[in-house]
């Protein structure tokens, strides 16, 4: 299964505001066992636009996982992610919710927008490169899975 | 007015003649040494006579409609009975003493707390002396002199007898008034009596502070008049529907002498004579300006303190989310800072790292909870019925690692249906019951949650024999970030148990403690019962 998946790089696409937590994930990702492309877009617009591969992002790649921060400027995490969920061509790509708390999560649910998975940023740096890693672990579960992303 | 025969002997003894209002009395009615006399020759010779007249009596007025109408109560009619037997029995008493005025006296005031008329009294009276004339003529044996005497001493003395009784009854009756007038006048509520017009016959002390007029200027004026405009039309509406004899209740405005308006609550009625017919306008009222602004002034500092209270709370939950990300950024770096220079750092270098990223995590520890502890005003769900019972098996089920890890040994009572938001009340439980397995002493710590009804609430206790709390800190464990131990000693940040307070406090209940150092604690709360589950 993973040597399948050293054929290329994992493609991440990371929304992120927050210069600080965007070299954490880099910091953490450089750790990592697999491959990866690590992409970032510093709002939600812009998030969209990779997506839809728009503009300057017109060659960008499809990303396989999408780290996507609640609170981004332009559009927050909770649009984009209705913005995905409700586009066939972006639906099947799994979305990382990352909040800076779990209170975060539950105002998340009250808008009944289900993201594939919801990580809290923990303090601490070992703690959260191993969420970083699990989000990894968790990619390559969706990859076995028949409804492949890749297969697009 | 029907009095207690305390209220009737203190009236009696305030209204009986003294002795010489008696004096006089029998010398008005011409009643001397010699009349007496005869009387007592009369009472004589009438011996044994007197109960057979005065049942007579009885029978007489009891032919009378309005009479018997008045007695069908059985045992009111048979007291009176025994009464007008009674008083009848002693008229030819003969002294006349103290003793005697003090019944006709009694007699009075009893007839008028009766509600009996005076011509059902006269009416006996003059009926009863019909019968006695009869005899008196037999007594006499044909010598008119003595008919004369015996009829002269009869009338004075039935004179003299009627104008106590009569005096007494009238008196009883004024009596009454008084108190009534004194009630009216003195009431805190302004009074009116108006005609059917609304035109003011009289005004009490109330009306005439209140509304600012003279109590003659007040007579004579128009209810209409001590209203505001704007509320003329709705007295016009109350005016027709209490003079077709209903009654009125609300709030209006009304105006001052000054022209100055006022809010009021008034109460309008009819008052009806004896025939249903409404003869007067009875208006109350009283000035509830301060009421109002009472009132008003609570419900604004309610509306602001419960603003405050959501901003606090809003901004509580805001700024410790906010904390958390300058918080992860120092803690983060410190840390990437140790990992990646680890070999480059001395033994120095890395305590002060610890120590830092010992004090980031403390910090997250207390924003967390401080965020919990908001969370439960504004993430609240509603209160509504549930088993407490189900709370208390989640809280148990979320404590089982620590539970079995300290061999704890947890029982309970029956657990009753509560009134409660489920998830804190699971909450509540686990942070009580987390507690005692905390700070148990040297033994496996044995925990009891209780259930009591007291009333309309369930006092649902947990109970536990660790170290305990010495009572000078009972009212501090409550309070957020308080901690009665060292870290050391017994890890937490403080939080627990004001968020139990929290909790109980937004479901309207009380919590509290009862302990003594070494000997255990419980901590007891209360919760609205919810009805019964319905099978």
């Amino acid at each position: 299964m993973e040597t399948k998946l050293m054929g290329r790089p994992v493609e991440f696409l990371l929304a992120e505001d927050n210069p600080g937590d965007v070299r954490l994930t880099k910091e953490a990702l450089r750790e990592s066992k697999i491959s990866n492309n690590l992409n970032v877009v510093p709002d939600g617009v812009e998030a969209m636009a990779f997506l839809r591969r728009e503009g300057k992002y017109a060659d960008a790649p499809r990303p396989d996982v999408i780290l996507l921060d609640l609170n981004l400027p332009k559009k927050d995490g909770r649009e984009v992610l209705a913005e995905v969920k409700a586009d066939p061509s972006l639906r099947l790509i799994p979305v990382v919710i990352i909040t800076s708390s779990e209170a975060e999560q539950d105002v998340l649910r009250t808008y009944e927008l289900y993201a594939n998975c919801y990580v809290t940023k923990p303090v601490d740096l070992e703690q959260f490169i191993k969420v970083i890693q699990s989000i990894e672990t968790f990619w390559l579960t969706i990859v076995t899975l028949p409804s492949s992303v890749t297969s697009d | 007015m029907t009095a207690n025969p305390s209220e009737l002997d203190a009236l009696i003894e305030r209204i009986f003649p003294g002795q010489e209002e008696q004096a006089a009395r029998k010398e008005i009615f011409g009643l001397g040494e010699s009349e007496i006399a005869l009387i007592k020759e009369l009472k004589q010779k009438l011996a044994g006579r007197e109960p057979v007249l005065a049942e007579s009596l009885y029978d007489y007025l009891g032919k009378f409609q309005g009479i018997s109408a008045t007695f069908d109560d059985p045992a009111r009619m048979e007291s009176i009975r025994q009464q007008q037997r009674g008083y009848f029995s002693e008229f030819l008493t003969g002294d006349l003493d103290e003793e005697y005025v003090r019944k006709r006296v009694r007699a009075g005031v009893v007839q008028q707390s009766h509600q009996l008329r005076l011509r059902w009294f006269l009416g006996s009276f003059a009926f009863y002396l019909d019968r006695l004339l009869p005899e008196l003529l037999e007594l006499a044996e044909g010598d008119t002199q003595r008919l004369t005497d015996y009829y002269r001493v009869l009338t004075r003395l039935a004179m003299f007898d009627i104008a106590l009784t009569v005096s007494a009854f009238v008196h009883a009756d004024r009596e009454e008034l008084r108190v009534f007038s004194t009630v009216f006048e003195t009431n805190l509520e302004g009074v009116v009596i108006a005609d059917l017009h609304g035109v003011i016959l009289h005004g009490n002390k109330s009306v005439t502070a209140v509304m600012g007029y003279t109590p003659q200027e007040i007579i004579g004026l128009n209810l209409r008049e001590l209203h505001a405009e704007s509320a003329y039309d709705s007295y016009e509406a109350v005016l027709a529907g209490v003079q077709a004899g209903g009654q009125w209740q609300g709030e209006t405005r009304l105006k001052r002498h000054s022209g100055e308006e006022f809010p009021s609550w008034m109460n309008v009625t009819a008052a009806k004579d004896g025939k249903g017919v409404v003869t007067h306008i009875i208006v109350e009222f009283s000035d509830i300006t301060t009421f109002k602004q009472t009132q008003e002034a609570l419900v604004s500092r309610t509306d602001e303190l419960a603003r405050s209270n959501r901003e606090l709370e809003q901004f509580a939950y805001v700024a410790s989310h906010d904390l958390q990300e300058p918080l992860r950024m120092v803690a983060s770096y410190t840390q990437l800072l140790a990992r990646r220079y680890k070999d480059n750092l001395d033994e120095d270098a890395n305590e002060f790292i610890h120590y830092a990223v010992d004090g980031a995590m403390r910090m997250q520890a207390l924003i967390n909870d401080l965020l919990m502890i908001s969370r439960v005003g504004t993430r609240g769900k509603p209160l509504q019925p549930c088993e407490s019972g189900l709370s208390l098996e989640h809280a148990l089920m979320n404590l089982r690692l620590a539970i079995e890890e300290s061999g704890a040994a947890v029982t309970h009572d029956e657990m009753p249906r509560v009134v409660a938001d489920v998830s804190q009340l699971t909450q509540l439980l686990q942070n009580l019951i987390g507690n005692a397995l905390k700070f148990h002493g040297g033994e496996a710590p044995r925990i009891h949650v209780g259930a009591r009804r007291q009333g309309g609430e369930w006092i649902i206790s947990v109970k536990d024999n660790g170290i305990g709390i010495s009572p000078e800190f009972f009212d501090r464990i409550f309070v957020i970030f308080q901690r009665l131990h060292g870290k050391q000693e017994y890890p937490g940040t403080g939080i627990g148990l004001a968020v139990c307070k929290k909790i109980v406090e937004r479901h309207g209940g009380e919590i509290w403690v009862e302990s003594e150092p070494g000997q255990g604690a419980t901590f007891l709360f209360s919760l609205s019962a919810a009805p019964k589950a319905k099978e």
